[in-house]
């Protein structure tokens, strides 16, 4: 995927500016940044969900995972993913759902799941669609420390088969050391770093990278000053 | 539950108390009506064949209002989610509707139809904009909560409507119906106390009032309460029942 020229702009307030940048295909790319750096921009952006100046090229079709599960509550979890999918994708539900641990769970409406769960749904809905690149939108953010790790290796687990393009907005450095290949650095929705992370996800979750130091640096500021 | 259901019991008890010492201080029946006199005159409506003609005549024009109004409130809600011209247009013409007297509509259509149909039509006017306010908002919540993701995901227009729209939209609705189709026997009371429509409870409260029948009058008027509160519960009954994965 190539972004040309792109920027997006609201009034006179530049919200993105990226003259060029590739995002590798077979890479989880994490994108960091203060609130307001331009992170959910860039990933509307690239969803085409809002218009733009620039170009982007070979972003083929978009599947998703929010920050919140946003799951149909009158719709049982094996229902909320066959209201995204094609008809056609429905026979893999079963065996999604037991990878990502909600075997014998598929009946349950969200409200009888576990917040923990009900993010595992909305995981294998965002694996399960048919899709060439996937886009992340803070996902574990909300989540507790031991939720948080167990679904970062459920991710890493469900993404290594397949190796498709993923775009990863997250505020958390940690994250993003254990997730991603390369971390992009956004401020004021310019790209002040762009650093490839060593090794393949899902790392350690309790060991602390050279990249991670890193990127803590650059977040506040202190590598520039 | 069991808790409020006592205290609704208690605000009904003290109703009936306020009577019974209202009666007891203006000791007149022509301007108030004992109970047990009331009691009787519903006991004598309820043999009279031509009550339940009334009856069924005034609950069959609240329906037909109703069901009028609430596919119109449904179809102007859909197309003012998919048109905002559609919703600017129709903005001021439901502040019109909420804004315009009962009454003075009601002489307006007894000039033009006729006894029977004005009650319904004024009924479908007062009615309408309540439906179409509530179907609206309910479409706007479930699409402010769901719709990024029906986008996102690409999901077909039949699915949106059938597996998302229609079922998380009726709860808010229906919830409301009972006390809008509540609200609709009230007015299609008043437009047949107006209209002096043969074969309705309006009608029939006209009549007892020309002929100082107080004990018929204020019993008609506690049966239009009590099947008020029944189409209320019939709202709230029906959500129940049809919305099983809320509970």
């Amino acid at each position: 995927m190539i972004l040309r020229s792109v920027k997006k702009t609201y009034g006179e307030k530049v919200a993105l500016d990226v003259p060029q940048l590739e995002i590798e295909p077979d890479k989880i790319t994490a994108v960091l940044g203060e609130s307001g750096a331009g992170k959910t921009t860039l990933l509307n952006v690239i969803a085409g969900a809002l218009p733009f100046e620039g170009s982007i090229e070979g972003v083929g079709k978009v599947s998703y995972l929010f920050q919140s599960p946003t799951l149909l509550p009158n719709l049982t979890a094996e229902d909320n993913l066959k209201f995204v999918l094609p008809k056609e994708e429905w026979e893999k539900i079963p065996s999604m759902l037991e990878k990502v641990g909600l075997a014998g769970r598929g009946k349950s409406r969200p409200r009888e799941l576990s917040g923990g769960e009900r993010q595992r749904v909305a995981i294998a809905r965002a694996f399960l669609y048919p899709h060439d690149v996937l886009l992340m939108d803070e996902p574990f953010s909300s989540l507790d420390l031991s939720l948080k790790k167990n679904l970062l290796s459920l991710t890493a687990e469900l993404w290594r088969p397949e190796r498709k393009t993923v775009v990863f907005v997250t505020h958390d450095v940690h994250e993003a050391a254990i997730l991603a290949h390369r971390a992009l650095v956004l401020k004021e929705g310019v790209i002040l770093r762009d650093l490839p992370i060593a090794g393949e996800p899902a790392r350690d979750f309790f060991s602390r990278s050279a990249e991670e130091d890193t990127l803590v640096r650059a977040l506040t500021g202190e590598e520039f000053s | 539950m069991k808790k409020n259901l006592i205290f609704s019991a208690l605000s009904i008890l003290f109703l009936w108390l306020v009577w019974i010492i209202a009666y007891y201080f203006v000791r007149n029946d022509y301007l108030l009506p004992s109970f047990w006199e009331t009691l009787r005159a519903m006991g004598k409506l309820f043999a009279d064949g031509s009550f339940w003609g009334a009856f069924f005549g005034t609950f069959w024009r609240t329906v037909i209002s109703f069901l009028v109004a609430f596919a119109l409130g449904a179809a102007f809600a859909a197309l003012s989610c998919l048109h905002s011209g559609v919703r600017a247009f129709l903005s001021p013409l439901v502040s019109v509707l909420r804004t315009v007297p009962t009454m003075a509509v009601i002489l307006i259509l007894l000039l033009w139809t006729n006894a029977f149909v004005a009650p319904v039509i004024v009924t479908l006017l007062v009615i309408f904009p309540a439906l179409y306010s509530a179907m609206l908002a309910s479409i706007d919540e479930v699409r402010g909560e769901y719709g990024a993701l029906a986008q996102a995901f690409g999901v077909p227009a039949g699915r949106k409507l059938f597996s998302m729209y229609l079922p998380l939209c009726a709860p808010n609705v229906l919830s409301q119906a009972g006390g809008i189709l509540s609200m609709g026997l009230k007015i299609t009371v008043s437009g047949e106390v107006l209209s002096q429509t043969y074969r309705s409870l309006g009608g029939m409260m006209q009549n007892a009032q020309l002929f100082l029948e107080m004990p018929t009058l204020l019993a008609l008027t506690v049966l239009v309460v009590v099947l008020g509160f029944l189409l209320e519960g019939l709202g709230l009954l029906l959500k129940k029942t049809l919305i099983r994965w809320r509970t």
